[in-house]
């Protein structure tokens, strides 16, 4: 039997499902057991990049320095739509220290966003890319953004996703403003039949608002040429990625790229493509003839870099008397922006609960504003927002418990395709959360307390994929003092990839973790993993790692056997040591066993295995929230979050922990004030700086209490894992608005949830 | 008067001529100094703008007892004479010679406080201004430490736990031992007159108030400024050049808070966080509202002279201090005079501060028991946020129950901060009981006419103000 073997791969990476060829590993491996039983793998062990982190040196892409580097920035659009008339750079080249400009009129036409170009002189939103100086110094190339002289002819806008649906609304693109030219539909079993079978029937509109990622670390990237060779330093999440971009977008090989990533500082999404930036650094560097480093500022994030979309969604549930829910309709309406990017929000509708007929309608709307890109569970916060609120509301009208009704419609089997999942453990995770939060103390009738402060208790489901699958590679090395480097072209987004990988191998070749190097984020040393999204990183690395080393394991009994020339029964391995007592006792640790083979590198390497075939891999999980809402001011305090997960194995119970926390409080910024704000009357942002788009602070953090009541999915691949990174945000805005629902009896339907609309509410 | 600033980084004193050639000027952020030198790469930018608190540095200088008082603060807002005769600490500087990390760095790793890490330098220096000072580990004043350093990885409950490790295992640490040996040297730089002059920038730092209106006199273009914390962002936003400040953050008589017989005596120049601790006991409701005020590093920068004659609608300080009555000191040259702050405030960011004048004190009287004072803020955010709404309440009671005289006084609702006339007309000669408040506060929904903008609603604004009242009364209620 051939161990490795090409397959057809299919999984769900953020929204889309990818359909790729890829090379899988047929080996098979005993599931590990439970972590109790385990050696490293669960256990709760400290990053191994925490010296660099809290010492100053980890270096991002931002801190490369480079002989003779320049600075390069970027003239971008003050208006919402606009056409350069004329574009006068000469005043700017004057200024010294300025090394070169590059504008549509001499940049190469590079396609971009589809029908448009790296530099277009249409321009569709405020923070469009204009001109890009590379100059000594960044005050200098700042200088000269003020020099550069722009005609524009102003464009007539839209900045409101309903507005550009209407027949005389300006248009961005010439296929119109509903992206692809017409909406997204799903359907399954009969609307109108399900809508007559029902007792009850609601429709509700929910809105959700624009959310910025704003990772800490500024977008950018160092960029230098040798000769025809180009090597970038990005703060990137896919540097495969990456190097396929800017090799199309240059006409380069892409042997002749490399990209490179070490640390960076967070991305949400954001940085899942190459950016303009770097390709316009690319050939400014070109023309001068010397190292280039852009970064972004924070204005310039908060314009230009993506966004999670906006979300207009109308929902029809109806159920039975008893509870059944018979039909679900969604329409929805999100802005892509000024360029095509994914707004849909249905996936929490189709497939969340066991619901006969479905019926959606979905349109992405062009708007000249920064477009959308995939952020933190793109679809599922906004989706879920909607309809864990519409089944509040509808267990409330035929008299159920919230948490019954949820069960009562609980989908045994994946309900799109009819198939089993690989494992679901929901209901353990909503009985265990209910259990932790009190919700039996939740009010009875909602908004029954008396006094100013309110509280209330209310939870959202989530349902995501996060399995992962192939392709992801990862090479093993061991040198012959017995130290291990684990080598794949995956990236840590701070996630702790570094550390769960060393975790894994540590785990198979019973070694200490501190004795395994771990590589990772270069297209010319490392072989291919996918972008780090969708929360697939650790369910699709660490298998191909355990491969690795499970392999090497072998490599080294062979070894052993042909050393102490004994069969594989009569040797014993563990903590680095070959033993044996036959004829007399021996030991051999794996250093010594390599530095007796005539390669000074052993080397394996190990490949995910596929997805198992008939199954739905997805991860669950529920929220309940705990708030005070003090109804003078409006203010909301989550006081509470209690999350409770099904996602397979716990690799780190740290970085898990980490992940959930750090998930919850995004959940809760975009449930209580994150917001970006456009200026309908000028089109343009009013917040794009950290002043006035808040996300949260050390103060609005609530008591978290976490709880897995998964111990592993061995359908799923060899280690058992599934994706946390998105799941933990995408309960937490729908289990407070319900929350806030239980506290005040009155339903907010549209994000952010600020004391304006609280207090407004009250006063209806 | 020197031409050159002098500093401690890395052990040794630095300094800095700004001679024609020179990368710096005058107007450069100690961030971007730091970051053009190779081995400070650990300190970050994240916004520039004082807002997110990846800069932070902390600043030592020496105290009336030698000793040194350390401070975190944002290094995007610092402009480089800043630094003179103090010692610039960076995240590079913690660890000692053998490599071995600090506690604060030590538990940050230890408890997985750092995930992305790019905020991480930032805490760890926040953590480490802390744990140099003798503020409690308690939960609340590690979350005041903290709330000017944005995570957007952690959800902050690893960097919390380490914090409360670390600052409660306080002891001697590497800096304790040096703080003499750096003391002294500090107090060999001089403390007097540094003037830069470049061909482009004019920087000078009077060492007195006399030396200060000289330099107005000579200098009548001159931009003033106390901490920077407003005008740094000039620069640093919207790229002005700013040829000519004068730096009053070295002018003693700026900086001294005294107790008179009846008054709390404030220098202008004093920082917003020494106010708080002033404040602490014979003005409650100024030292909750100052503790609400920026971050801490702000706090550290900010001061009550630059909160004041910013004059901004939404500024913090001022309603509270129009409650309590303050006073405010100005002078020029020779002459001073005294005003009700009421009286100072004169129209959006406009205060009747005349060509020359500095704000050199306020006076704050001492509250006799027949006084109750309460101050609010809403804002979006708990922390690090501009108000939506402020308010500040102050009622009189004569020798019966009656109210003699009513101050409210509102942040955000106008162009200025503003009292609510009619309901402290309706007021007086009221007992204070629920029924009045909540008439007073339907006088406040209808007397002002505030603005709808990006923070929240018109009518919002309109409720919120008057349940402000409601709440002074309930929380007054509930204190007896
Ligand atoms: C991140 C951030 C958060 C902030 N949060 C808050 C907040 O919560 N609440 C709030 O109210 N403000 C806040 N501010 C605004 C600012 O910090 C305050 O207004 C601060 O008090 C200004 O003081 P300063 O000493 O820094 O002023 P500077 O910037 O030095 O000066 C401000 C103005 O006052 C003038 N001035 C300074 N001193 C004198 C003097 N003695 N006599 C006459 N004129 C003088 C200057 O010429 C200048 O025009 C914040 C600012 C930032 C950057
Ligand atoms: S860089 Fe954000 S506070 Fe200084
Ligand atoms: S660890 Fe990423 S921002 Fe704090």
């Amino acid at each position: 039997m051939a161990e490795n073997k090409i397959i057809k791969s299919k999984f769900f990476f953020e929204e889309e499902e990818i359909e790729q060829l890829a090379e899988v590993s047929e080996r098979k491996y005993r599931p590990w057991p439970n972590n109790d039983k385990l050696k490293v793998v669960g256990k709760g062990i400290t990053r191994l990049d925490g010296y660099d982190k809290v010492s100053g040196s980890a270096t991002y892409a931002f801190d490369v320095i480079l002989p003779r580097m320049t600075f390069a920035k970027t003239l971008r659009c003050p208006h919402p739509h606009a056409r350069i008339k004329s574009i006068d750079t000469s005043k700017a080249e004057k200024i010294k220290g300025v090394l070169g400009i590059i504008t549509y009129l001499n940049a190469p036409k590079i396609k971009w966003y589809g029908n448009s170009f790296l530099f277009d002189p249409h321009l569709r939103y405020e923070g469009d890319e204009v001109a890009c100086v590379a100059a000594v110094s960044e005050a200098i190339a700042e200088q000269a953004l003020k020099a550069i002289k722009v005609e524009y002819e102003l464009l007539p806008f839209v900045v409101d996703a309903r507005k550009a649906l209407k027949k005389d609304a300006p248009k961005l693109h010439k296929e119109g403003n509903v992206v692809r030219g017409k909406p997204s539909k799903y359907n399954r079993g009969d609307l109108q039949n399900g809508l007559k079978e029902a007792d009850v029937v609601i429709e509700q509109t929910f809105n959700t608002q624009v959310e910025i990622h704003n990772p800490t670390e500024p977008h950018g990237s160092v960029v230098n040429w040798n000769g025809d060779h180009l090597t970038i330093w990005d703060s990137t999440q896919g540097v495969f990625r990456v190097r396929s971009q800017v090799a199309a977008a240059l006409g380069l090989p892409e042997s002749n790229v490399r990209v490179i990533k070490k640390y960076m500082g967070g991305g949400f999404g954001s940085k899942l493509e190459a950016g303009k930036y770097t390709v316009m650094a690319a050939l400014l560097a070109k023309t001068i003839g010397r190292p280039v480093r852009i970064a972004l500022d924070r204005r310039e994030m908060n314009l230009a870099v993506g966004n999670r979309p906006d979300s207009f969604q109308t929902l029809k549930g109806a159920v039975t008397k008893d509870g059944r829910l018979t039909a679900l309709y969604l329409k929805s309406i999100g802005s892509a922006g000024a360029y095509p990017a994914g707004t849909g929000c249905a996936w929490p509708l189709r497939s969340m609960y066991d619901c006969p007929n479905v019926s959606v309608e979905e349109y992405g709307v062009y708007i000249n504003a920064g477009r959308a890109r995939a952020f933190r569970a793109p679809g599922h916060v906004q989706g879920f927002f909607a309809l864990e609120q519409l089944i509040d509301m509808l267990a409330e009208k035929v008299n159920m418990d919230p948490l019954e009704f949820r069960l009562q419609n609980y989908a045994h089997e994946e309900p799109n395709w009819h198939i089993p999942y690989t494992s679901k453990l929901l209901k353990q995770a909503y009985l265990v959360g209910a259990k932790s939060i009190g919700w039996e103390q939740r009010n009875k009738v909602a908004g029954s307390q008396s006094g100013p402060i309110k509280t209330g208790i209310g939870m959202s489901s989530q349902i995501w994929w996060g399995g992962g699958g192939p392709p992801a590679y990862a090479n093993l090395k061991l040198n012959r003092d017995g130290s291990v480097q684990i080598i794949a072209g995956s990236q840590d987004l701070g996630t702790g990839t570094y550390t769960i990988l060393a975790q894994v191998a540590s785990e198979v070749l019973d070694i200490p973790v501190e004795k395994i190097e771990v590589i990772l984020g270069d297209t010319d040393t490392a072989p291919y993993c996918g972008s780090s999204g969708g929360s697939t990183t650790a369910a699709s690395v660490t298998p191909a790692v355990r491969d690795a080393a499970e392999q090497m394991m072998d490599k080294l009994y062979s070894a052993a056997m042909a050393q102490f020339d004994l069969p594989k029964n009569k040797i014993k391995y563990a903590k680095g040591k070959f033993s044996t007592v036959e004829p007399k006792p021996r030991v051999l640790t794996i250093g010594q066993l390599a530095r007796k083979m005539g390669e000074r590198v052993l080397e394996t390497v190990g490949r995910r295995e596929a997805n198992p075939k008939g199954y739905a891999i997805n991860s669950f999980g529920a929220q309940f929230a705990e708030v005070a809402v003090d109804t003078n001011t409006g203010k909301i305090k989550v006081q509470k979050i209690v999350a409770a997960y099904d996602i397979g194995r716990v690799l780190n119970r740290l970085t898990i922990d980490n992940q959930i926390h750090g998930g919850i409080i995004q959940g809760l910024g975009f449930a209580l004030f994150e917001d970006r704000i456009l200026d309908r009357n000028t089109g343009k942002m009013l917040n794009a700086n950290f002043h006035d788009y808040k996300v949260p602070t050390i103060k609005d953090t609530p008591e978290i209490e976490i709880h897995i009541v998964s111990e592993t999915d061995n359908r799923l691949s060899n280690t058992g894992v599934k994706g946390v990174g998105e799941p933990a945000m995408i309960p937490t805005p729908a289990a407070v608005a319900n929350a806030v629902y239980n506290a005040i009896g009155k339903r907010i339907t549209s994000l952010p949830l600020t004391p304006d609309k609280i207090l407004m509410a009250l006063q209806s | 008067m020197t031409q050159q600033i002098s500093f401690i980084l890395d052990g040794r004193v630095h300094q800095l001529g700004f001679e024609p050639g020179s990368p710096y000027t005058p107007i450069t952020t100690v961030l971007q100094y730091l970051r053009s030198l190779p081995n400070h790469k650990g300190v970050k930018e994240g916004c520039a703008e004082g807002d997110c608190g990846a800069c932070t540095v902390v600043l030592a200088e020496p105290s009336a007892d030698g000793k040194l008082n350390y401070k975190a603060v944002n290094s995007c807002l610092l402009f480089l004479p800043k630094l003179h005769g103090k010692q610039l600490i960076t995240v590079e500087n913690l660890q000692d010679a053998q490599g071995t990390l600090h506690p604060v760095q030590q538990y940050v790793a230890d408890s997985n406080g750092a995930q992305c890490g790019f905020c991480t330098p930032g805490i760890v220096m926040s953590l480490f201004g802390h744990y140099k000072t003798d503020l409690s580990a308690e939960r609340e004043e590690i979350e005041d430490t903290l709330s000017g350093n944005l995570c957007r990885c952690t959800g902050y409950q690893p960097i919390f736990d380490a914090a409360l490790k670390a600052l409660d295992e306080r002891k001697e640490d590497r800096f304790s031992q040096e703080e003499q040996d750096v003391a002294a040297q500090l107090k060999t730089i001089s403390q007097s007159g540094v003037r830069i002059e470049t061909t482009t920038h004019y920087y000078s730092f009077p060492a007195s108030l006399q030396e200060a209106f000289t330099e107005m006199e000579a200098h009548p273009g001159a931009l003033l400024l106390s901490g920077a914390t407003d005008v740094a962002l000039k620069v640093t936003k919207q790229h002005q050049q700013l040829p000519e400040i004068i730096d009053l953050s070295l002018v003693p008589e700026l900086k001294k808070i005294e107790t008179t017989g009846d008054m709390l005596r404030i220098g202008g120049g004093v920082s917003v966080n020494e106010v708080l601790e002033a404040a602490q006991k014979p003005f409650p409701a100024l030292y909750k509202i100052a503790k609400r005020f920026g971050s801490k590093q702000i706090r550290h920068l900010a001061t009550v002279g630059g909160n004041l004659a910013g004059a901004s609608p939404i500024g913090d300080l001022t309603p509270v201090l129009m409650a309590l009555k303050a006073r405010v000191r100005v002078m020029r040259a020779k002459e001073q005079r005294t005003m009700a702050l009421d009286d100072f405030i004169t129209g959006y960011r406009q205060t009747a501060l005349q060509e020359g004048e500095l704000l050199t004190h306020i006076e704050i009287p001492f509250l006799s028991e027949q006084i109750k004072i309460g101050a609010y803020k809403i804002s979006k955010r708990r922390d690090l946020d501009i108000a939506t709404v402020s308010a500040a309440f102050r009622l009189e009671f004569g020798a019966g129950k009656q109210i003699s005289e009513a101050n409210l006084v509102y942040g955000g609702m106008a162009a200025m901060t503003k009292h609510a006339r009619q309901a402290e007309d309706f007021l007086q000669g009221k007992e204070w009981n629920r029924t009045h408040a909540e008439a007073a506060a339907r006088l406040i929904r209808d007397e002002f006419e505030p603005i709808s903008d990006a923070r929240s609603g018109a009518d919002f604004r309109r409720i919120v103000a008057g349940n402000l009242l409601i709440r002074f009364w309930a929380d007054d209620a509930g204190t007896k």
